[in-house]
């Protein structure tokens, strides 16, 4: 999906704008590399956030 | 006995000779350890002389239930297994699900401590009250599910559990597993070859009593919150369980691939838990007092699957898969698959069901395999060292051709069954540098490139590269789920999954103290319990108020307790390190550059011996013990 932002923000402020629900933890990849919740968004970033297990 | 959740014994069998008797320890020890790893550790301590032989007589085997066992909460149909470890000279501590653990409590004791020898096969019951050894020549070398059912004929009674050993641990491979219920593994160390090196087949189960609870109603709580929210806050593993996630540890560069040299394989999907469900996959499994069924049973007759263009086998109508020995998980699947380069779920499946038929860790197995690949492949092992067996990246059949070698110890199978680490100081050659374990135990599916917090729990752990006692950094990159759980005591922010700083370091020693915590609770670490619910439900079973610090403090005395039989058998702070392989970076990926270098290791290593209250070189101070009450108990 695309997420219009009015003022560049970061991972963690866009996400908290999803209607996200999840049982996992998240790991986040920004442009295909891993990233942080604090990391600075830019126009024409993709994001994908990926939920992974502890174990198994 | 005053504390509730335990029955205040331990039994203890000497299999040289058929006798045992019963420990009553007192009330402190229960308290204060609370069963699982810090019993077992406990008990290694005080029944094992230093410097012990791992497949000698004076080893021994504890099984161990923790005090929740008996209760019913869901999550607490586990109990725990540990002796020193013949693969890495270590403590060895695993856990197995299933429902052994609870049938066991249930005859009435909490612990069961195995000593000496037997002089021929022999296998223990433990039934109303009586406790015997039986005979046990003729099912020496038989499939686990036969030696189950024999059992339970030759007592009578279906609902006996079985705790086995199969051929590899008969055969001492030092990767050998305990199997529970003939699918549930107490899986890694080489336990197996413990039991095997007793001459015990198997221990026969049966109980009828109930465990008494001091205060059900403290209890009841947390259960009616699982039961009402464990749909929603375990979807994951109610819909598909740990398979569905092979795929999602790929695109992040999670799953190891090649003996973890690449950073991707495009070809996750075909060993992914989406289309295991869509093809072999034909129920699920779960434990005892577990309304999940997160486990895979999987049954395949040799058909093909020609609606599926991810299904790429070459053993149609080769090969079947026993839907009793239940199916693989995502550490097996990336094992057999990933980490040797395979695409072929049924090779993989079939490797999963050997290794449960014969009584094999999945993990370790898989990564040996995957080492002789790779010395294979660069010119390291050649025909005239392994007999001709040669085997190469992908090759599905060369991975089961190496899983019966390794459990029947046959030709190069001798070689396999002592794991990569002896294999690397048979070879030579700087073959040293391909090896990818941590105190000889070989690494599991989580790549510590891409969780640097792991690498240094996987150099720590006090078994070697473990991931379940572990620090897993996806779980605290977000806000909610695990870090709520920390804020009972910790205010910690979302940490990127690719630093390991100060902070990082802190939040490790909390949450690392919690996991070890549960394996002594012996409670499933799916469960989203945080550390006010697990107090509140130890302090119902027992009757003792329990805080969320002293649950930690559980945890921090388990790890306690299993640094004082490692350094007591040898092991320094050399000893937690970091493959050096992991220590490099990825060129490409979406870990590409991440490093986890010497110095930030060392510091970070450093920062949490300080934490622990251990000096520079790894050793627990006076101050500490003393603090945690286990200079009192040790005494």
């Amino acid at each position: 999906m695309v997420l219009t932002l009015v003022s560049p923000g970061t991972i963690g402020e866009a996400v908290e704008r999803l209607p996200l629900s999840r049982s996992t933890g998240l790991m986040i990849l920004l442009n295909g590399r891993l990233a942080g919740w604090d990391t600075q968004l830019h126009d024409g970033d993709e994001l994908e956030l990926v939920p992974v297990l502890g174990g198994g | 006995m005053a504390v509730g959740g335990v029955w205040g014994k331990i039994l203890h069998v000497d299999v040289t000779d058929g006798s045992s008797w019963i420990e009553t320890p007192p009330d402190e020890i229960y308290l204060r350890l609370v069963g699982g790893r810090a019993m077992v550790a406990y008990l290694l301590l005080k029944n094992t002389p230093a410097g012990v032989d791992a497949l000698g007589p004076d080893n021994v085997l504890v099984f161990a239930t923790g005090a929740l066992q008996g209760s019913n909460l869901p999550s607490t149909g586990r109990h725990g297994v540990g002796a020193k470890s013949p693969l890495t000279g270590a403590i060895a501590s695993a856990e197995a699900g299933g429902w052994w653990g609870h049938e066991f409590k249930r005859t009435g004791y909490d612990a069961l401590v195995i000593h000496g020898r037997a002089p021929s096969p022999v296998y223990l019951v433990i039934q109303a009250g009586l406790v015997g050894l039986q005979d046990a020549t003729h099912l020496w070398g038989k499939d686990t599910a036969d030696v189950q059912a024999a059992i339970r004929a030759e007592l009578g009674d279906e609902k006996v559990r079985v705790a086995q050993v199969g051929v590899a641990g008969e055969n001492e491979v030092l990767f050998s597993a305990i199997l529970h219920d003939v699918n549930r593994a107490a899986g890694r160390s080489g336990l197996g070859a413990v039991m095997g090196s007793k001459n015990l087949k198997a221990v026969a189960v049966r109980g009828t009593m109930n465990v008494p609870q001091a205060d059900r109603q403290r209890l009841t709580p947390v259960a009616k919150w699982i039961g009402q929210n464990y749909r929603d806050s375990m979807e994951w593993a109610v819909s598909m369980g740990t398979p569905g996630s092979v795929y999602h540890h790929e695109k992040v560069s999670n799953l190891p691939v090649r003996n973890f040299q690449d950073p991707r394989f495009p070809e996750a999907k075909s060993i992914d838990g989406q289309l295991m469900a869509a093809t072999i996959r034909t129920g699920r499994d779960t434990c005892q007092a577990c309304p999940v069924y997160c486990k895979q049973v999987v049954e395949y007759q040799g058909q093909a699957f020609p609606e599926q263009p991810l299904l790429k086998t070459s053993l149609t109508g080769k090969t079947t898969i026993e839907e009793g020995y239940g199916g693989p998980e995502y550490e097996t699947l990336g094992a057999f698959g990933s980490a040797c380069g395979v695409t072929d779920l049924i090779a993989v499946a079939k490797a999963n069901e050997l290794c449960a038929r014969w009584g094999l860790d999945t993990i370790s197995t898989g990564m040996t395999i995957a080492y002789v690949m790779e010395l294979v492949d660069r010119g390291l092992l050649g025909a005239e060292q392994t007999g001709g067996f040669l085997p190469r990246w992908g090759d599905a059949e060369a991975v089961l051709r190496a899983v019966d070698m390794i459990a029947h110890c046959q030709g190069f199978g001798q070689m396999m069954a002592l794991g990569t680490k002896r294999i690397s100081q048979w070879v030579g050659q700087g073959s040293a540098d391909y090896l990818v374990e941590v105190k000889g135990l070989e690494l599991p599916m989580h790549e510590p490139r891409t969780k640097v917090g792991l690498g240094l729990g996987y150099a720590v752990a006090p078994v070697g590269a473990d991931h379940n006692m572990n620090f897993h950094d996806g779980e605290y990159s977000s806000p909610g789920g695990s870090l709520d759980r920390v804020a009972a005591v910790y205010g910690a922010e979302p940490m990127p999954v690719t630093v390991l700083d100060k902070k990082k370091v802190e939040l490790f020693y909390h949450e690392v103290n919690w996991k070890h915590f549960m394996d002594c609770a012996v409670v499933c670490m799916f469960y989203p319990y945080n550390y006010v619910q697990l107090a509140d439900a130890l302090s119902g079973a027992t009757g003792y108020d329990y805080t969320p610090e002293e649950i930690l403090r559980v945890g921090e005395r388990a790890q306690h307790l299993c640094r004082l039989f490692n350094l007591r058998e040898g092991l320094t702070a050399a000893d937690d390190r970091i493959p050096k392989r992991i220590m490099r970076p990825f060129a490409e990926g979406p870990a590409a550059g991440v490093e986890i270098s010497e110095q930030n290791f060392l510091a970070a290593r450093q920062q949490w011996y300080a934490l622990m209250g251990w000096s520079p070189e790894g050793v627990p101070g006076e101050e500490r013990l003393s603090h945690l009450g286990l200079s009192e108990l040790l005494a």
